[in-house]
């Protein structure tokens, strides 16, 4: 069964080019969301085992969003996406709810695959 | 009936008004009257007792103290001077001669008072050569009023032959003038509140004045030779030392001297005809007198004129120094008030049109002290500068309406001035002085309170250019980083996100092509590449621009994300509670970012350490290397700019970088 991966982000652009993406490489985008009461909304809705969330979501915040979506443990695994480097953030990537943190432009299931490793997070195992 | 142009005061000039009060109004009048009767008859008495053996006195007394009297205590006192001169009536004459001889001498004690009053004001000074001449002037009219009226009166009674007329005119003008000329400036300056120069001066040295006054008459006046100027120097002496107080102290002695001599028939003033000897000595005591206050009114004008320069000088040191608004008020109310001998001095900045705050206080801390607000009603000096723009003064405050007028009168305040403080074309505020002493402060008062609201006015000028100077500056940094905020947004949104997809599209393109044509699978992964290269440049440029993490999560952790790329190793101590202002987070994190450039660049430390608190509204950040120091901040290094960006928003920055001793940065941030 493919994993359930649901995308934040405020850019259509990219959710088309990462949903594509992912869906070729054998991932199940199961939805979209562009605000942060869309994707909880979202999440409650349709159960992903995995969201991919951007840090920068137009004037909201993705760390929130993580917080928010981490207290109702929907879905149980966040990793938060950005066009920045991890070094820019990684006081709060540190803090916050995620797992961990993929670059959008090195976005791919592999990429998704060694976080989710690095953790010793089991849905590894199914990517 | 119009009020007379003289102070008109309730109280009388011969006890203190507390006494009065107890006292029906009525039996004072008649009390004051009756003293000021028996004070001319004595003065005539006296004056007869040195006369010349003449039907004229040499010098004659009472006009002087009929005239000062009311000229300092009000013109109401007036039949007092009409009762002395009756009791001094010489009973042989015809009833008529006595009676218009009178009349002579009542008219000219008013004409005296009445020119006085308009030419000096109520109570004036005797501190300009002006004013010695205004009174020289008021004693002439009078005693030509008096001596025409008296030959008239003897010519008519038949008392004096027709031909003796001229010369008897001459003598009684001339004796009437000589006496008011002593004893009329001796008033006036002994009834000025004390300038300080007499009572400056030690008990000896004035006994020492006087007594050489004395000793040089009576050198120069007992003898026969002609040496009446020896007397010149101790009067000059008395003029340039002891002011006005001095100066009429000592003419009075030396007339006295010279008229009591020459009436013992010792003396050169003594002549074969009594006429002649009169008229020496009256022209003696003119020309002495004349003199003597001249040089007195002088030598006050230029210790006055010191006096004002040094005090303006210290006021326009402290706005050119751009001292604190509350100091340099403070030093112009200390200033006016010690220079107008004032009981109290306040400066005012109105507030509307019917308030306003008292901005600095001197003397009387009780009343109105600083930071008051009043209600600027009424009759009162602030009101009527407030009203017209320009200076004005309360002579009295007596009756004046107004809670102000009220509140001042209670406190024993009887006469203010007050110039406005004129600021970029509008009246800011005004200075005021004010006084609890019967005399009013002196006419130009104004004049001279106006020279230290100028200075006043243009600190408050400059102080405002400054302000607005620096909100310019600020503006222009916030303007700055605005835009650099946008293009980095911008840049995110826009073709940061776009080749980011599509880097993600050309991989999906590449995951589609067929296995035989590797070639194609190989180009594009190439190309995908040189996306990704792009992109780490565009993430620089938005870092340089402004980074998103200040925006996002604010100074701490940018400062952490700053001191991990930075490629010399830092050590980070920052403490901050909760986010700061924008432009005090940018100005910190660009400070740093500079800092930690330099350091890597001309350095060669090994290790640099950020300290950052906030602490009392201040952000205090302090950036330091182990490198090679000698680093300059004049110099066209990005420390100008650091410094600009700090200034801007009203911090410091210093720079401490000392030849092999590292580089030391310390910035002061308001974080408020």
């Amino acid at each position: 069964m493919p994993l359930r991966c649901m995308i934040v982000d405020d850019s259509t652009e990219f959710l088309d080019a990462a949903s594509s993406l992912l869906e070729r490489e054998g991932l199940a985008i199961v939805g979209h969301a562009s605000t942060t009461a869309e994707a909880v909304r979202r999440t409650a809705e349709l159960r992903p085992d995995l969201a991919l969330v951007d840090i920068e979501l137009g004037r909201e915040n993705g760390f929130e969003l993580a917080r928010l979506l981490a207290q109702e443990e929907l879905p149980r695994v966040i990793i938060m996406i950005s066009t920045h480097a991890a070094d820019d953030f990684s006081e709060l990537l540190e803090a916050g709810p995620a797992v961990g943190f993929v670059p959008k432009s090195e976005l791919s299931r592999e990429a998704i695959r060694t976080v989710l490793a690095e953790r010793g997070d089991r849905l590894a195992a199914r990517l | 009936v119009n009020a007379p142009p003289v102070a008109s005061d309730s109280t009388s000039p011969f006890a203190t008004g507390v006494v009065a009060a107890r006292v029906p109004a009525a039996v004072w009048y008649v009390a004051g009257v009756l003293l000021l009767a028996a004070g001319y008859y004595a003065a005539g008495k006296a004056s007869l007792a040195l006369q010349y053996h003449g039907p004229v006195a040499a010098v004659w007394l009472p006009a002087g103290v009929g005239a000062a009297t009311l000229y300092l205590a009000g013109l109401r006192w007036w039949p007092g001077v009409l009762l002395g001169d009756l009791l001094l009536a010489d009973t042989a004459q015809p009833l008529g001669t006595a009676l218009g001889l009178t009349a002579g001498n009542v008219a000219d004690i008013l004409v005296i008072a009445l020119v006085l009053g308009r030419l000096l004001g109520p109570r004036g000074a005797l501190d300009r050569v002006q004013a010695v001449f205004a009174v020289l002037a008021a004693i002439v009219a009078g005693a030509l009023i008096s001596a025409t009226v008296a030959i008239a009166a003897v010519g008519l009674g038949g008392v004096i032959e027709a031909g003796d007329l001229p010369g008897f005119w001459r003598s009684w003008l001339l004796a009437d003038a000589s006496g008011s000329l002593v004893i009329i400036p001796l008033a006036i300056a002994w009834s000025q509140p004390s300038s300080g120069v007499w009572r400056a001066r030690r008990a000896a040295e004035r006994a020492l004045m006087i007594a050489a006054v004395i000793a040089l008459s009576a050198v120069a006046l007992s003898g026969d030779l002609p040496l009446t100027y020896v007397v010149f120097p101790a009067l000059i002496w008395a003029a340039l030392r002891f002011g006005q107080r001095g100066a009429t102290l000592a003419v009075a002695v030396a007339a006295g001297t010279a008229v009591w001599l020459s009436a013992n028939d010792v003396g050169p003033f003594v002549q074969h005809s009594n006429t002649e000897s009169a008229l020496i000595t009256q022209l003696y005591i003119a020309v002495a007198a004349v003199t003597t206050m001249c040089l007195a009114a002088v030598a006050t004008q230029a210790r006055r004129l010191a006096m004002e320069q040094a005090a303006l000088r210290r006021v326009a040191t402290l706005v050119a120094r751009e001292a604190p608004a509350a100091e340099l008020f403070a030093a112009v109310a200390e200033e006016v008030g010690r220079l107008l001998h004032a009981d109290l001095a306040r400066v005012l900045r109105y507030e509307g049109d019917r308030e306003a705050t008292i901005v600095a206080a001197w003397r009387q801390p009780d009343l109105h002290p600083v930071d008051e607000h009043l209600a600027v009603d009424g009759e009162s000096v602030a009101a009527r500068v407030l009203r017209s723009g320009t200076s004005a003064r309360m002579d009295s405050y007596a009756g004046a309406p107004g809670a102000l007028a009220a509140e001042l009168r209670e406190s024993g305040v009887r006469s203010a001035v007050g110039a406005p403080i004129v600021a970029e074309g509008r009246v800011w505020g005004v200075v005021i002085a004010a006084t609890r002493h019967a005399n009013p402060l002196p006419r130009d008062s104004e004049l001279r309170i106006a020279e230290f609201t100028e200075l006043a006015a243009t600190a408050i000028a400059n102080a405002h250019s400054r302000e607005e100077l620096a909100a310019s500056r600020a503006r222009v940094v916030a303007a700055g980083d605005e835009a650099r905020r946008r293009i980095e947004r911008n840049l995110h949104d826009g073709a940061q996100q776009r080749l980011v997809s599509l880097g993600l599209q050309l991989r999906l393109a590449g995951k589609t092509v067929p296995p035989e044509q590797p070639e194609l699978a190989e180009r594009l992964s190439e190309t995908v590449k040189g996306i990704s290269g792009v992109l780490e440049d565009l993430q620089e440029i938005s870092r340089g621009l402004h980074p998103a993490i200040l925006t996002r999560a604010g100074l701490e952790p940018a400062l952490g994300a700053l001191a991990r790329r930075s490629a010399v190793p830092v050590e980070l101590d920052v403490r901050i509670a909760s986010r700061l202002p924008e432009p005090v987070e940018a100005a910190a994190y660009y400070v740093a970012s500079e800092a930690l450039a330099n350091a890597a660049k001309h350095s060669r430390a090994s290790r640099v350490d950020i300290h950052l608190r906030v602490r009392d509204g201040a952000l205090l950040l302090a950036i330091r290397d182990d490198g090679v120091g000698g680093a300059d901040a004049s110099s066209g290094s990005g420390l100008i700019g650091l410094r600009d960006r700090v200034e801007a928003i009203g911090g410091t920055l210093e720079v401490e970088s000392a030849a092999g001793a590292g580089t030391a940065l310390r910035v002061t941030l308001p974080a408020a």
